[in-house]
């Protein structure tokens, strides 16, 4: 019933075909994520705004179709801001959102831009109250001398109303640039890191955070990496990863200090001799870590390849797999045009079987751990349509081109997935290009 | 293609285009070749030769690039300083620099006497069986690069920025790195202490970022005279 790379069918379920389309020709995606059930999916722009998405009903019990997601609610989530002291704006886009494990009837998330955390309730309306006495329907106040009569209000059932309200504002934490939020498994605190630190929040408390990482250096000159992600582990609510732009990943166990400066372990693959260049720490910079389901493992993405790491071993990870391998030849190029700094993300299928990340070209990878298989996909307008099947891509290297390959030379870099997301309990993925959102779910046999 | 010798190594000098940069063959194949790939032993060394000067040309100018009213990313400042760094440990390397009471010299280098024509370095003529190949590649560019730091070295660095006008900035501190003595290669600040500005209210905002941008004129002044295209 799972994904596997040689029977691999992946169906498409695009949104340009519905006037959701509208919405993201605007503005470039920047994030995408899945609730805790996946009955919700919801996406951030560089506009500030929040689109979240939520499944037909109906379609989760249909085979065929299950990714139905339609648009819940819309939301302008950060706005431009200017900070005065150095002269500069402060960009609205959305680095990331994460949602809060589900306790009642409403949805929480928190989302954040580079400077200010902020979490949302969405909650649901379906009835109002009618019959005040001191108001008009319309809201107006009545002259309190022409009320002759009591009467109870009542609550009317009325078209389902979805509302999304700032409940907390977490700002002025954070010097420079936040690019990761993760909440606890305790479902009280969070973390959020920005270049040089890391600060530990409770998510009641907004006007004070606790600073667990500073790799800032007495004299800056001195600066010679940064943080580039972090995330709790799912399970155990005193440890945290954080990884950085030397390749290198930091455990941290909250139980040890309150400053978690010292690791508990350190992740780091020796470099391959061989592959030595003058872009070898650019590549080696991780743009993205995640934990597993499980918590066992954990995986990062560097420029090239993707690492599935046990968290019992240090020295080096225990699966590796090329993303585009066929880049490796072109790094002078991607420098010069800055490709080279792009930071990709990955994510694991929900039982961890399966990784998934984007790459140039519009294309994504999904990477089979059972059988080692991999195969690349396209998520393009031109190629697929509705309830379609996927068909495999391939890039050509050598001076051969078989039927059906692009040449490396041909891809097109500006057309690149950054951001995937997989439900957690279903085979359904969400490929953010820059301007779409697809949907896709496989095909059960 | 041949290495000018400069006649004026202080005062003004001109920005190098990126056209410049093309003269040097950044039409050629500079990509890292694949390993295994290798034609001879003398190619993949111009080529990397080649390389460097064009990522370092790159580094400084992407480093030099500011889009207004933004701030930059430190992450990618970061990557671009440490690559830039890197390049010049290879130089300095490659040099085998005096500098004062530090000598960083190869083994042997110092006794090295022949000094190859400046332009065989980057003569596509001589890249291939010449007899030459059995010294180290660098050669060339240590006799190169020895009588443009051996220059230097004469110098106290104070002497040197006397002389360049810096009425073409401006900002007129130069951040005390540039006069606390021989420091090749020089370190430049490219990051202001973000801290340091939340924390005192007085007037800093672009300050620090355009006395960055003119300790990257200065450095890719100095980069010009040592790398010389």
């Amino acid at each position: 019933r799972y994904f596997s790379g040689g029977k691999n069918k992946m169906k498409a379920k695009t949104f340009h075909k519905k006037n959701l389309s509208l919405l993201f020709t605007a503005d470039i995606i920047s994030t995408v994520e899945f609730n805790h059930s996946g009955e919700l999916l919801a996406t951030g722009d560089k506009g500030g705004r929040i689109v979240i998405f939520q499944q037909e009903p109906e379609s989760g019990n249909q085979p065929q179709c299950r990714a139905e997601y339609n648009v819940y609610s819309t939301f302008q989530s950060h706005e431009p801001e200017f900070d005065y002291l150095k002269s500069l704006e402060i960009e609205e886009k959305i680095n990331k959102i994460r949602w809060l494990p589900q306790k009642n009837a409403a949805h929480f998330l928190l989302s954040t831009n580079d400077k200010t955390i902020k979490l949302w309730k969405i909650s649901e309306r379906d009835k109002r109250p009618e019959g005040y006495n001191l108001k008009e329907e319309n809201g107006r106040y009545k002259d309190p001398y022409s009320i002759t009569a009591l009467r109870v209000p009542v609550f009317r059932p009325t078209d389902l109303m979805v509302e999304a309200s700032p409940r907390r504002v977490f700002s002025n934490a954070h010097t420079y640039h936040i690019n990761s939020i993760s909440v606890n498994s305790d479902c009280e605190t969070y973390l959020s890191a920005d270049d040089l630190r890391i600060n530990l929040w409770h998510l009641e408390i907004t006007d004070h955070s606790f600073n667990i990482v500073d790799i800032k250096p007495a004299n800056m000159e001195d600066l010679t990496e940064v943080i580039t992600a972090s995330e709790f582990h799912p399970n155990q609510c005193n440890t945290f990863v954080y990884s950085s732009s030397k390749g290198a990943v930091r455990l941290c166990d909250m139980r040890a200090a309150a400053l978690c400066d010292q690791h508990t372990k350190i992740f780091e693959e020796p470099e391959d001799p061989n592959y030595r260049s003058f872009f070898s720490e650019i590549i080696s910079s991780i743009s993205d870590v995640k934990f597993s389901h499980t918590g066992r493992y954990m995986m990062t993405r560097d420029y090239l390849s993707v690492k599935i790491w046990d968290l019992n071993m240090e020295t080096r990870p225990v699966e590796t797999y090329q993303v585009h391998e066929y880049l490796r030849s072109k790094l002078c190029s991607l420098y010069e045009n800055d490709c080279i700094f792009d930071k990709f993300e990955c994510c694991w299928s929900g039982n961890d079987s399966v990784v998934m990340t984007g790459s140039y070209n519009n294309f994504f990878r999904m990477l089979d751990r059972g059988s080692g298989q991999d195969v690349t996909l396209e998520a393009s307008r031109e190629n697929i349509q509705p309830q379609s099947v996927l068909r495999p891509c391939n890039v050509s290297t050598g001076g051969k081109r078989k039927k059906d390959e692009i040449g490396v030379d041909s891809l097109d870099f500006n057309k690149k997935i950054l951001h995937t997301a997989w439900h957690p309990l279903d085979n359904i993925i969400a490929v953010a290009t820059i301007n779409n959102l697809y949907i896709f779910n496989d095909q059960l046999n | 293609m041949t290495l000018c010798k400069g006649t004026s190594m202080l005062g003004r000098g001109v920005k190098r285009k990126w056209s410049s940069l093309e003269e040097l063959g950044a039409n050629l194949v500079l990509d890292t070749p694949v390993m295994g790939d290798n034609e001879g032993p003398s190619k993949p060394d111009t080529n990397h030769l080649q390389q460097r000067q064009l990522v370092l040309g790159l580094c400084l100018e992407k480093l030099q690039r500011y889009q207004a009213g933004m701030e930059l990313s430190l992450r990618r400042s970061v990557l671009l300083v440490n690559t830039l760094k890197q390049i010049q440990e290879e130089m300095r390397s490659d040099s085998c620099l005096f500098v004062d009471d530090m000598s960083v010299t190869c083994p042997g280098c110092v006794e090295e006497e022949t000094i190859l024509p400046l332009d065989s370095e980057f003569s596509s003529q001589q890249v291939d069986g010449s007899s030459d190949q059995h010294k180290p590649p660098p050669a060339a560019a240590i006799s190169a690069f020895g009588d443009a730091v051996g220059y230097l070295s004469d110098l106290a660095l104070d002497d040197i920025f006397e002389d360049i006008d810096t009425s073409m900035y401006e900002s007129s501190d130069l951040p005390s790195a540039w006069a606390a003595g021989p420091s090749w290669p020089l370190s430049v600040s490219l990051w202001p202490d973000e801290d340091l500005k939340l924390r005192t209210s007085s007037h800093s905002s672009t300050g620090g970022l355009q006395s960055c941008l003119t300790d990257l004129n200065e450095l890719d002044h100095i980069m010009e005279i040592l790398v010389k295209s």
